[in-house]
C-alpha cells in the first residue's frame, strides 16, 4: 500500500466545559485505507470523528487534510473539502424521497435556484446507485421513511459519495444492523475502498474490527493509545489497549451444574408475533438459557411474552407453580421474574429521574409500602451501588449522566432489589464498553451461581456460548433446535438459525421441546 | 470518563444543601425573581405591603393555588387537564341546586361528589380508553360548562342558606379558614409527592411510561388518580369560592386552566412530564397572584395584564432551558 498521508491530526484538544474529552492527540491517516477508530465508550473516538467531519471544532490543535489546514465549522464545509460524515443518528428527512435527501443542498439540482430538476436527480442517484456496486434494489422515489435501518445508512454513504468525498467517515454503523446486514455494509466498504474512498470506521467491536480494517488507531480516557497494523495484531492485544490492562479471555466460558428444581415451565405459548408457533420451554433453578436468533426472529417477542409485557393469544407459563400467563404484570413480577428489556433508554430507564429513585422504581411497585422508608431506600441503593461497583457522583444525579455501562447496571440493581427468581435479560451487553462488559458476564454469573435463573438473549455469539448452560435457537419465529453447551459452537448455532426451515426439519430438528 | 466522574465526586462532598440546591435549582430562580418582583411593586407602592393587600393577595391566590395542585399532578405524568373551570362550574351548579332543594350537607356532598365524578370520568378516558389528555379534557370541558348552563338556563343561583358562609367567611386561630386549607392542600401534596409511593409513580410515568410499567407500575391506575384527585380539588375550589361570593354564577372558574397551567409551568415543571414540584407550583401560584395584584395597584390596565403574564410564562420556560444547557 502506498502510505500517502492523507489527513493528519495535529496536537488536536477538546473541552467540553470542564471535561476534557480530548488531550492533545496526534496521528496520521493514510490515502486509501481502512481506519479503525476504536475505544471504549467515553474514549473519545467519536469526538475526534466530528472534529475532523466539522460536526465539532477542536479547542486546540489542527487538521491538515490534502496538505492544506482544515477549519471547517460544519459539516457542510467539510462536505465541499471532501470529507463526509455518516453519524449514528441519520441526518434524513423521512418524508422526502432517497434522491432528494441525496440532493438536497445541490445547486445543481435547482433550477433558478428554486425549481426541483426532478428527472436529473433521478438519474444521478441511480448513478450513484451503480458506483456503489452494491444492489440493493432502491427506487429513488421511494420515501426515506418506508426504508428499513441499513437502507437508510446506505443512502446517507451514497449521500457522502454525491459530494465526491475522499474521506467517508462512519461513525458506529454497525450498532443497529443484523449480521446479514453488517455484511452488506462491510462490502460496500470495500467497494468504496477499492473506488480509492479512504474510510474511517468508528467502533469498539473487536470482531467486525478485525474482518474490515487495514489500521487500528486506539483511544482510552481522550488521549491517544496506540496505532497498530490490524494484521499484525491480535484481539488480546486490542482490549489490553483499549482497557488498559490485562483483562484476560473476555469470553472465558462459565458453566454451572443447575439444581435440580423447575422453576419455570412454558407450554404451548402463543404470542401476536408467530401465531402458528406454540413455544415450550423451562428453566431450572441456577441455569443460564440462552437463546439466539437474528433480528426480526421473534427472540424479544418471545421474551416478552413469557415476562408478560405484551398480551399473548393462548398457553401457560407457570413460575414456581404459579400461573402468570394472562395475569398483570405485578402480579408476574410479585410471582418471581424480572425483565431488563433490550432498549435501556426508552423501556428500561427513567432517564432524566434520579439513580436512586431508579434502582428503587420495581421495589416501590411491587414490595413497599405506601409511604416510603427513604433511610432504608437510601441505605439499600447505596449497598447495590458498591456491589455492582456504579461509578457515579452523587445518587441523586439523572441516570443520564452515567455512562452505558453505569446505566446498565442500575438497570440490574432495579431488579436485584425485588430479588427475582427468574430474569430475563434481553441484549444486557448492548452499548456498553469492555469493562462493562466482563461485570455484567460476572454478575450473571454470580447470580446463577446464587439459584437465580436466568433467560440470556443476545446477538452476540461468544457471549451467548460463554454463558449459557443450554442454547434455543430461533428462526422465523420458531425455536429451531436446542443445543447443550457442551455440543454447541458458533457454526452450529449460525447454521440453525440461518438455515431454510424445511431444511432444518429434514435433518431431524425438535422444535425445542425436550 | 475519569474527569467527568472527578467532577462529580467534588458536588457529594458539599452535602445536603448542596442536594437542595441542585433538586430545586429551578424553584429557587423562580423564589428570587418572585422576591425581586415583591421589591419592585412594593417600592412602587407602599400598598403593596399593607395587610389588608396582603389577606387580599392570599384570597386571589387561593382558588388557583387548589387547583394547581391538581395539575401539577397531572403535567407531573405528562398529561395536562384543560377541564378544571368545567368541573368547577359544574360541581358548584348542581350543589347548589340540591341545596336549594333539600339540606346544606347534601348540597355540599354533591359539590364533591360531582368534582371526583368528572375527574375519575377523565381519568378512565385518558387511561383506560387511551386517549389524549389535552382532547379529553378540552371535551369534558366543553360539555361541563354547557351542561352548566343547561341545568339552571343560564341564571346564577343567589341566597344560598347560612351555613354555606363557613367556607369562605370561617376564620380558624385568628386565619382564614381557606388559607389554612390552601397550605395544607400544599403541604398534603408534597408529601405525598415526596413520600409515597404514589408521588414516586407520577414521575415515574411522566418520565417514561413502558419502562414504568415494565418494573410493575400500574401506570393507569395512577394516572386515574392524578385526574380524580384533581377534580376533586376543583369542587372544593368551588366551594370556597362561591361560598365568599354568596352566589353561583354559571361561569364559575372560566378561564382557570390557564391560570394553573402557568403556575405550574412558572414553577419549573416540564410539560413533557416526569419534572416539577409543588413548592415549585406554590412559587408560580403567588407569582401570577402578585403579578395580577401589583399591576392593579400601580394602576395599570387590565388590558396590559395578559400581556405581562404571557411574557412572565415565556421568559421563566427560557430561564430554565438556559439552565438546563449550562
Amino acid at each position: 500500500m502506498t502510505q500517502n498521508t492523507l489527513l493528519e491530526v495535529e496536537h488536536i484538544s477538546k473541552n467540553f466545559g470542564v471535561v476534557q474529552a480530548l488531550k492533545d492527540v496526534s496521528f496520521p491517516i493514510y490515502e486509501g485505507e481502512i481506519l479503525a477508530l476504536v475505544g471504549e465508550n467515553g474514549a473519545g473516538k467519536s469526538t475526534l470523528a466530528k472534529i475532523i467531519a466539522g460536526v465539532h471544532t477542536q479547542s486546540e490543535g489542527r487538521i491538515v487534510f490534502d496538505g492544506e489546514a482544515l477549519a471547517c465549522k460544519t459539516t457542510r464545509e467539510a462536505r465541499a473539502k471532501g470529507i463526509a460524515i455518516v453519524l449514528q443518528e441519520f441526518a434524513l428527512i423521512p418524508h422526502l424521497s432517497i434522491a432528494e435527501n441525496i440532493f438536497l443542498t445541490s445547486k445543481e439540482m435547482y433550477q433558478q435556484g428554486v425549481w426541483q430538476n426532478h428527472q436529473k436527480m433521478v438519474e444521478e442517484t441511480e448513478a450513484l446507485f451503480k458506483r456503489t456496486m452494491i444492489d440493493f434494489d432502491l427506487d429513488p422515489n421511494e420515501k426515506v421513511q418506508n426504508l428499513s435501518v441499513a437502507q437508510q445508512q446506505y443512502v446517507e454513504i451514497v449521500k457522502a459519495l454525491s459530494t465526491n468525498a475522499r474521506l467517508i467517515i462512519l461513525d458506529e454503523p454497525t450498532s443497529a444492523l443484523s449480521q446479514k446486514e453488517v455484511q452488506h455494509l462491510f462490502a460496500l466498504m470495500q467497494n468504496l475502498n477499492a473506488n480509492g474512498v479512504t474510510l474511517i470506521f468508528v467502533s469498539h467491536k473487536l470482531d467486525e474490527i478485525f474482518t474490515i480494517s487495514d489500521r487500528i488507531v486506539v483511544f482510552r480516557d481522550g488521549v491517544f493509545v496506540k496505532e497498530m497494523e490490524t494484521s499484525a495484531s491480535n484481539e488480546q492485544e486490542l482490549i489490553k489497549a483499549m482497557v488498559g490492562r490485562d483483562v484476560g479471555d473476555l469470553y472465558s466460558i462459565r458453566h454451572r451444574a443447575p439444581q435440580d428444581e423447575r422453576l419455570l415451565e412454558v407450554a404451548a405459548l402463543r404470542n401476536g408475533f408467530s401465531p402458528e408457533t406454540p413455544y415450550n420451554l423451562h428453566l431450572d433453578r441456577g441455569e443460564v438459557l440462552g437463546l439466539f436468533g437474528l433480528v426480526g426472529s421473534g427472540r424479544t417477542e418471545l421474551m416478552r411474552s413469557i415476562f408478560g409485557a405484551d398480551p399473548i393469544m393462548d398457553g401457560s407459563v407457570v413460575i414456581k407453580g404459579k400461573q402468570t400467563a394472562g395475569k398483570p404484570l405485578k402480579m408476574a413480577i410479585q410471582s418471581g421474574f424480572g425483565m431488563l428489556p433490550e432498549d435501556r433508554k426508552n423501556q428500561g430507564l427513567l432517564l432524566e429521574q434520579s439513580i436512586h429513585d431508579n434502582i428503587f422504581l420495581a421495589y416501590t411497585a411491587n414490595r413497599a409500602h405506601f409511604f416510603r422508608n427513604l433511610k432504608e431506600e437510601k441505605r439499600q441503593a447505596e449497598q447495590k451501588i458498591k456491589e455492582l461497583r456504579i461509578k457515579m457522583g452523587s445518587v441523586n444525579n439523572p441516570v443520564n449522566s452515567l455512562s452505558g455501562g453505569n446505566q446498565q447496571k442500575v438497570a440490574f440493581a432495579k431488579w436485584l432489589l425485588v430479588q427475582p427468581d427468574v430474569l430475563i435479560l434481553d441484549e444486557p451487553t448492548r452499548g456498553i464498553d469492555i469493562g462493562a462488559k466482563f461485570e455484567v458476564y460476572a454478575l450473571i454469573d454470580q447470580l446463577a451461581n446464587q439459584g437465580t435463573s436466568l433467560l440470556l438473549v443476545s446477538s452476540e455469539l461468544p457471549e451467548i456460548l460463554a454463558l449459557s448452560d443450554r442454547i434455543l435457537v430461533m428462526n422465523q419465529g420458531q425455536v429451531v433446535k436446542e443445543l447443550d453447551h457442551s455440543e454447541a459452537s458458533e457454526e452450529l448455532i449460525m447454521y440453525y438459525c440461518t438455515m431454510d426451515l424445511d431444511t432444518i426439519g429434514t435433518i431431524g430438528g425438535t422444535h425445542g421441546n425436550n | 470518563m475519569g474527569t467527568i466522574e472527578m467532577d462529580k465526586t467534588k458536588h457529594t462532598r458539599m452535602g445536603g444543601l448542596h442536594n437542595f440546591r441542585s433538586e430545586y435549582s429551578v424553584e429557587i430562580m423562580m423564589f428570587l425573581v418572585f422576591l425581586l418582583l415583591c421589591a419592585l411593586i412594593s417600592v412602587l407602592t407602599p400598598r403593596f405591603l399593607s395587610a389588608g393587600n396582603i389577606r387580599n393577595l392570599f384570597w386571589q391566590a387561593t382558588t388557583v393555588g387548589i387547583i394547581a395542585i391538581g395539575q401539577t399532578l397531572i403535567i407531573l405524568t405528562a398529561g395536562i387537564d384543560l377541564s378544571v373551570g368545567g368541573i368547577m362550574a359544574i360541581s358548584a351548579m348542581l350543589g347548589g341546586l340540591v341545596m336549594s332543594n333539600t339540606s346544606l350537607g347534601a348540597g355540599i356532598t354533591t359539590v364533591l361528589l360531582t368534582g371526583l365524578g368528572v375527574g375519575v370520568l377523565n381519568g378512565v378516558l385518558v387511561s383506560y380508553a387511551r386517549l389524549a389528555p389535552f382532547i379529553v379534557t378540552l371535551g369534558t370541558l366543553s360539555i361541563t360548562q354547557s351542561l352548566t348552563y343547561v341545568i339552571t338556563d343560564g341564571s346564577s343561583i343567589t341566597g344560598l342558606p347560612a351555613g354555606y358562609r363557613f367556607f369562605g367567611y370561617q376564620r380558624v386561630f385568628g386565619l382564614p379558614l381557606y388559607t389554612i386549607v390552601l397550605i395544607g392542600l400544599f403541604i398534603l401534596g408534597h408529601i405525598m409527592l415526596k413520600k409515597t409511593k404514589l408521588g414516586r409513580f407520577l414521575y415515574a410515568i411522566g418520565s417514561n411510561e413502558e419502562a414504568s410499567r415494565l418494573a410493575g407500575v400500574n401506570v393507569k391506575f395512577n394516572k386515574m388518580i392524578a385526574y380524580s384527585i384533581t377534580g376533586l380539588l376543583c369542587a372544593i375550589a368551588a366551594l370556597i369560592l362561591t361560598s365568599r361570593l354568596g352566589a353561583i354564577d354559571p361561569d364559575t372558574g372560566s378561564g382557570i386552566e390557564l391560570d394553573t397551567i402557568a403556575a405550574v409551568v412558572i414553577g419549573g415543571a416540564s410539560m413533557s412530564g416526569g419534572k416539577g414540584s409543588l413548592v415549585g407550583t406554590l412559587i408560580g401560584v403567588f407569582f401570577i397572584t402578585v403579578l395580577h395584584n401589583g399591576l392593579n395597584l400601580i394602576g395599570v390596565s387590565p388590558f396590559w395584564q395578559g400581556s405581562a403574564v404571557g411574557a412572565v410564562i415565556i421568559i421563566s420556560v427560557l430561564l430554565d432551558s438556559m439552565l438546563r444547557s449550562r
